[in-house]
């Protein structure tokens, strides 16, 4: 039921004739994002004093998750090496669910707690909204590494 | 759910990564049904079941009642 005919490390495209490594697309158009973003850090004048290095500076950082991100778009599973080819029937796929909805609920409950932190604290209602939403996808990332962790782990 | 996954592969002498190719599945995915730890959903059971030209009643079984 598999066709592990051709299947490379980081897949193909599944975009045009469907030969063209993934890679090749993703890395052009995640550096154009990374460079296009770091203009945009410049204009809106968070890149630092000196623009050039701050520039470099977001540019360098952003253009590997803009790589990831269009190599996502862009793959082909069936190209990927060692990739299922029914990922929604393996185990992995019910751990994920199971981890996601659990850390949602950690979440819920977080942010319920945090809200009332902040009433009730001196101060509180001041409370950065950026470090706040930073504080909930930590969190959620923590509680769904933890939970799929311990999934794996007891199966 | 209990099985006879792992008998019925063995009968084959399949690896486990043998029959999870040829259910399109993880490896992962076939230790845990072998051990009875992940009940598969109905296709997937159907798949093992057409993989091993066997009937699914042959294969996977209730918890007998307690």
């Amino acid at each position: 039921m598999t066709g592990d005919d051709h299947r490379t490390k980081w897949g193909r495209s599944k975009i045009g004739s469907g030969r063209v490594p993934a890679m090749a697309i993703a890395i052009p158009f995640g550096v154009v994002i990374g460079f296009l973003l770091s203009l945009v850090a410049v204009w809106a004048g968070i890149a630092g004093p000196d623009p050039i290095v701050g520039a470099a500076a977001f540019a360098l950082c952003l253009a590997v998750p803009a790589t990831m991100s269009v190599w996502v778009l862009v793959l082909d599973r069936s190209s990927l090496e060692g990739a299922a080819e029914l990922p929604e029937e393996s185990i992995e796929s019910r751990w994920y669910t199971k981890a996601a909805a659990g850390a949602q609920t950690d979440v819920i409950l977080l942010a319920g707690i945090a809200a009332l932190a902040l009433t009730l604290l001196p101060g509180g209602s001041g409370a950065d909204p950026r470090i706040v939403l930073l504080g909930v996808i930590g969190a959620s990332f923590v509680s769904f590494s933890i939970r799929y962790q311990v999934l794996r782990r007891t199966a | 759910m209990r099985n006879v996954v792992a008998e019925h592969r063995k009968a084959l002498e399949w690896s486990q990564q043998k029959l999870a190719d040829e259910l399109g599945v993880s490896r992962q995915t076939v230790i845990s049904i072998e051990r009875g730890k992940f009940d598969p959903s109905l296709p997937l059971a159907f798949g093992i079941a057409t993989v091993f030209e066997r009937p699914i009643e042959e294969l996977f079984f209730p918890e007998p009642p307690e």
